[in-house]
């Protein structure tokens, strides 16, 4: 499979886009049966739950985790940017390109063929690559879970403190957020996570229950 | 032998000309400064200054790092202290705000660098576009 072969791969469907923050078990993965983004650390989530996609783009995270990533999601397709990452090798990874420039251009929204490769997507953070990424599937609903963004406790994730991270500002995070929103123009957005500190005007929120399709299935087992 | 400098051409004022300083590795050290210098043997007009990623950085960490410029060491009448960028990709060209744009022949710019702990990747320097007066 080439990567250009995920454009409008999900027209129409809902995905989930699952974060690392400390809130995450809050609303855990396996309640909702969507195909799913994993970012990040979340290879260190116990259980037998994988994303449907992983995404990361971190040096440090190729550095510190790249090998444990490759093993544990060896069969999972990973989406990861050249030419930053093209040292970060294994099995199932699709490279799209990292565009230099502002988020959003004009003429080169993620949402047509050929976005990952030769137009690119530029980004500041992982959850506006992963939005990207879905947007070019042809996601039309994106349920956020794991976002969390308390202040003071960026550093903070489900599995623990990450003490060589530095704190962010949550305006850093909310203006990728709110330009996501705004360009993905008919893409519902919904932040369906427990105890998040992301303003609904950021984020729409949404209720968590209207969505855990899976829930009372995980509960049975 | 010299090489043909072929016929001159007079270049006038609307000749913009590119200075770019060393190339800065982020993770220098916490707090560790380069300074970068350079002297301008003529009334020059600053018209941009960007920073140009040669190495891309990640979405957390280079931030802490910084570039400032003045005419003195360590000052920043030129370029206001300014965070470098996360998430930058290679060859993305970042504009920074010029405070003064005018210099005596004589001046001297001094563009410094204050980077952070290793390991935080990214590599960039500091380009600008001028002209000189007459």
């Amino acid at each position: 499979m080439d990567i250009a072969d995920f454009y409008n791969l999900h027209k129409g469907e809902t995905c989930l886009l699952v974060g690392v923050g400390a809130n995450l078990e809050l609303t855990p993965p396996e309640w909702f049966d969507y195909p799913s983004f994993g970012v990040n650390t979340i290879y260190k989530r116990a259980g037998t739950w994988k994303p449907t996609y992983f995404v990361g783009v971190d040096e440090r995270l190729e550095r510190e985790d790249g090998a444990a990533i490759m093993d544990v999601y060896k069969d999972i397709p990973k989406f990861i940017p050249y030419p930053d990452r093209d040292g970060w090798q294994g099995e199932n990874v699709y490279r799209f390109y990292h565009r230099p420039g502002d988020l959003i251009v004009g003429g080169k929204l993620p949402n047509q063929p050929h976005a990952l490769t030769s137009i690119g997507i530029g980004y500041q953070k992982i959850m506006e690559a992963v939005m990207q990424i879905a947007w070019y599937m042809g996601f039309t609903t994106m349920l956020m879970i794991g976002v969390q963004h308390k202040p003071g406790a960026y550093r903070e994730h489900f599995w623990g403190l990450d003490k060589a991270s530095v704190e962010q500002s949550q305006e850093f995070w909310f203006n990728g957020y709110r330009d996501m929103c705004t360009a993905m123009n008919k893409i519902r957005v919904l932040n369906i996570s427990e105890d998040t500190y992301v303003p609904p005007e950021i984020l729409p929120r949404g209720d968590w229950r209207a969505w855990a399709n899976a829930k009372e299935k995980m509960e049975a087992v | 032998m010299p090489a043909n400098q072929g016929t001159y051409l007079s270049r006038g004022k609307n000749k913009y000309n590119t200075h770019v300083t060393q190339t800065f590795n982020i993770d220098n050290g916490a707090g560790t400064t380069i300074d970068d210098v350079w002297y301008l043997p003529y009334k020059t007009v600053l018209v941009a200054a960007y920073k140009v990623y040669t190495e891309a950085t990640d979405t957390t960490g280079a931030a802490s790092a910084n570039v400032r410029a003045g005419v003195a060491a360590a000052g920043a009448t030129v370029l206001a202290s300014t965070a470098l960028d996360v998430a930058t990709a290679v060859g993305a060209a970042v504009a920074a705000s010029l405070l003064i744009n005018e210099f005596a022949a004589g001046t001297t710019i001094f563009t410094r660098h204050t980077g952070v702990a290793t390991t935080e990747v990214g590599q960039y320097y500091v380009e600008y576009v001028y002209y000189f007066l007459p």
